[in-house]
């Protein structure tokens, strides 16, 4: 589905990732990516993220003056650590911004068995 | 990336330059050889190999020919090609073209700031689009409130800029960074508007981090211009 449209281009969206105390956090950017366009699917220990713009509010005859920004879809892979509870990813998209909440998974604690 | 970009453009540029100038240069050489064989019949007759000697006297003659023949053709080292055109003069230009280049480039931040000085702004991507009525302007600011950004036209300018607050700054002083490539702090863009956008008209809306701002064209704009009469 990405190779399907040789003029744009599959891009790596920017992305900050950060440590909080309980959790990891990944933020990509991905201007023009409308909520629907915006996924997120966990294969193994693989995360990847894609997004599809959709700028369908154009006209249909316009002349570009300049052209700095291009269609673009958006696709990138992350490999997940085992610290990462896979099952309590949760994610939220705003205004362009996709932020994924990854929840380290509690440090076993060591067991001790009285001797007896 | 953007400096990557410039650098690119640059190099492509002066590669393309070089290209031109060695292509003239031999041309040049070309010519002359063919004028040299059409002055010098007895030369180029003699030009086999048992008739070595008189070749080579006829080279050795030729210098001084240059001389006596320099309006009919033109050594690409003589002074009367120099006198018309200067490879360093043309490397001069093109080099003032591509200072300018810089410069004019849709006014990229602050006065002064080139690519090799880093600026206290960043600079989003921004598109402009003509339409048959309209202009549309169109910059990515993904992530950032529309509460901060602020567009104004000012002398025919129109400036945007804003702050993107980097929240985990502050919040998460303990945390570690894995990665930093998202650009935060203050950004601007900024560029004269055409002759017939009409700043009234202008519309400002931020969907899915992208910024878009709408301009109508005047319609007669044409024939607002005055004409005076001299006296």
């Amino acid at each position: 589905m990405l190779t399907q449209n040789p003029e744009s281009p599959v891009l790596f969206p920017p992305v900050d990732i950060f440590e909080t105390e309980h959790e990891v956090v990944l933020e990509a950017e991905m201007a023009g990516v409308p909520k629907e366009g915006a996924q997120l699917a966990i294969e193994g220990d693989e995360l990847t993220i894609t997004g599809n713009t959709a700028e369908s509010d154009l006209p249909k005859e316009y002349t570009p003056l300049y052209a700095e920004r291009r269609p673009r879809q958006y696709r990138r892979v992350f490999v997940l650590g085992a610290e990462v509870q896979k099952d309590k990813i949760r994610a939220h998209y705003e205004n362009g911004l996709l932020r994924i909440n990854l929840p380290k998974a509690e440090k076993p604690q060591p067991k001790k068995i009285a001797i007896e | 990336m953007k400096t990557n970009r410039w650098l690119v453009a640059a190099v492509v540029i002066l590669g393309i330059a070089l290209a031109a100038q060695s292509a003239y240069l031999f041309k040049i050489k070309n010519a002359n050889a063919d004028k040299k064989e059409s002055s010098y019949p007895a030369a180029s007759g003699a030009a086999h190999w048992g008739a070595a000697q008189p070749q080579q006297s006829a080279r050795r003659a030729a210098p001084i020919a240059a001389s006596t023949h320099a309006g009919h053709w033109h050594d690409p080292f003589s002074h009367s090609v120099l006198d018309s055109w200067d490879p360093f003069e043309e490397m001069d230009q093109i080099q003032n073209m591509m200072n300018r280049m810089f410069r004019d480039s849709l006014n990229r931040g602050p006065r002064g700031v080139g690519f090799t000085q880093q600026s206290t702004f960043y600079e989003p991507d921004l598109d402009v689009e003509e339409t048959a009525d309209a202009y549309i302007v169109r910059l990515d600011l993904p992530g950032v409130d529309k509460e901060k950004i602020n567009v104004k036209i000012q002398n025919n300018i129109l400036t945007i800029f804003g702050e993107r607050k980097s929240e985990k700054e502050e919040t998460d002083q303990k945390s570690g960074f894995y990665r930093m490539e998202s650009s935060f702090g203050s950004f601007m863009r900024s560029f004269p508007l055409p002759v017939d956008a009409d700043s009234n008209s202008m519309h400002a809306e931020s969907k899915n981090g992208v910024l878009t701002v709408r301009f109508s064209k005047i319609k007669n704009a044409a024939s607002t211009a005055k004409s005076i009469p001299v006296q």
